[in-house]
């Protein structure tokens, strides 16, 4: 890889971080961890539609960069885990380090929705690219 | 009906993490269940500061993807090989464990603008949710369906797992016990 290409890298990865936090604080209504899901699904859909669409060395500039900074697992983990137990720092009527079934229930949900989320945007973005 | 509405009574609240830390909520929300302990008001922060949050996100997100990338690379791993899948199952996982020891109460405190730096913008870069799904897609597309399954199920195993470990033992759960 080239230095233009390490520099592409890093511009696009701080744009995708940058946009990510925007969307998260933009929409203040919507709970944060829904927004993660849909900037998942919004950028597993364009890497594949990039991948379909083959932009050659821009495709994997954007793919390394911009849709892998966009895109985050970190955050989707701890969530799915805080949504399931209670949390150690927020008060919840529930005892400490103990699964909630309802809890439970709520984090197996955010899990599924970035999956469907996820799944249902790569294909998407693929069908699209072969149709455009 | 606003998606407020729908939301449950103990989800997480959005911390530091997404924001800068303050307490204040926006007068257009209504109040949740925070422990009225944690409710006192606190000042609206600065532009100064909000620039400073979205500057430290932009380095950090610019260093994560560097590091990602930069590992793939230096890992040898290829386009689209098993090794590749390797490395973002060990980064994803890593990057996890690493959140989940660093989430913290939702406090004010000087250094959060650098904590969203690391949080947001590091973390938030250094894994990827868009790489599994398009290898995914790629493993499916080439008859590896049975390795597709599996390479999911490790990602979100080990994944839920390190974030369980990191808020078990992070600081998170020191702040609560001071």
């Amino acid at each position: 890889m080239t230095g233009p290409e390490w520099l592409a890298i890093a511009g696009l990865g701080a744009l995708g971080a940058l946009l990510r936090f925007l969307l998260s604080a933009w929409v203040t209504h919507y709970r944060r961890a829904l927004m993660i899901v849909v900037v998942n699904t919004a950028g597993a859909f364009a890497a594949g539609w990039g991948l379909a669409a083959d932009w050659g060395m821009w495709g994997t500039l954007l793919a390394a960069g911009l849709w892998g900074s966009l895109t985050t697992f970190s955050t989707l983990a701890v969530d799915v885990v805080e949504w399931s137990t209670p949390s150690s720092h927020r008060p919840v009527p529930s005892r400490p380090g103990s699964f909630h079934s309802g809890r439970l229930r709520t984090g197996l949900t955010l899990l599924l929705l970035h999956l469907v989320g996820g799944v249902a945007g790569v294909w998407a973005g693929m069908a699209l690219a072969g149709l455009v | 009906m606003s998606p407020v509405d729908h939301t449950p009574d103990h989800s997480p609240e959005p911390d530091g993490e997404t924001g800068p830390p303050t307490n204040q909520r926006p007068t257009n929300q209504r109040p949740t269940n925070q422990h009225p302990a944690t409710q006192h008001p606190t000042p609206r922060p600065s532009a100064s500061y909000r620039l400073l949050v979205a500057v430290s996100i932009g380095i950090g997100g610019a260093l994560g993807a560097l590091a990602r990338v930069g590992l793939g690379e230096w890992l040898g791993a290829g386009a689209f090989d098993t090794r590749t899948l390797v490395v973002t199952l060990a980064i994803n996982t890593l990057g996890a464990l690493a959140l989940g020891l660093l989430r913290r109460p939702h406090v004010a405190t000087p250094e959060a603008a650098w904590y969203s730096g690391v949080s947001v913008g590091f973390l938030g870069a250094f894994t990827t949710w868009s790489a599994v799904m398009v290898q995914l897609a790629l493993l499916e597309g080439a008859g590896s369906v049975l390795l597709a399954v599996f390479y999911l199920g490790a990602t979100l195993i080990l994944g839920l797992i390190a974030a369980w470990w990191g808020l078990r033992w992070g600081v998170a759960r020191q702040g609560a016990h001071r």
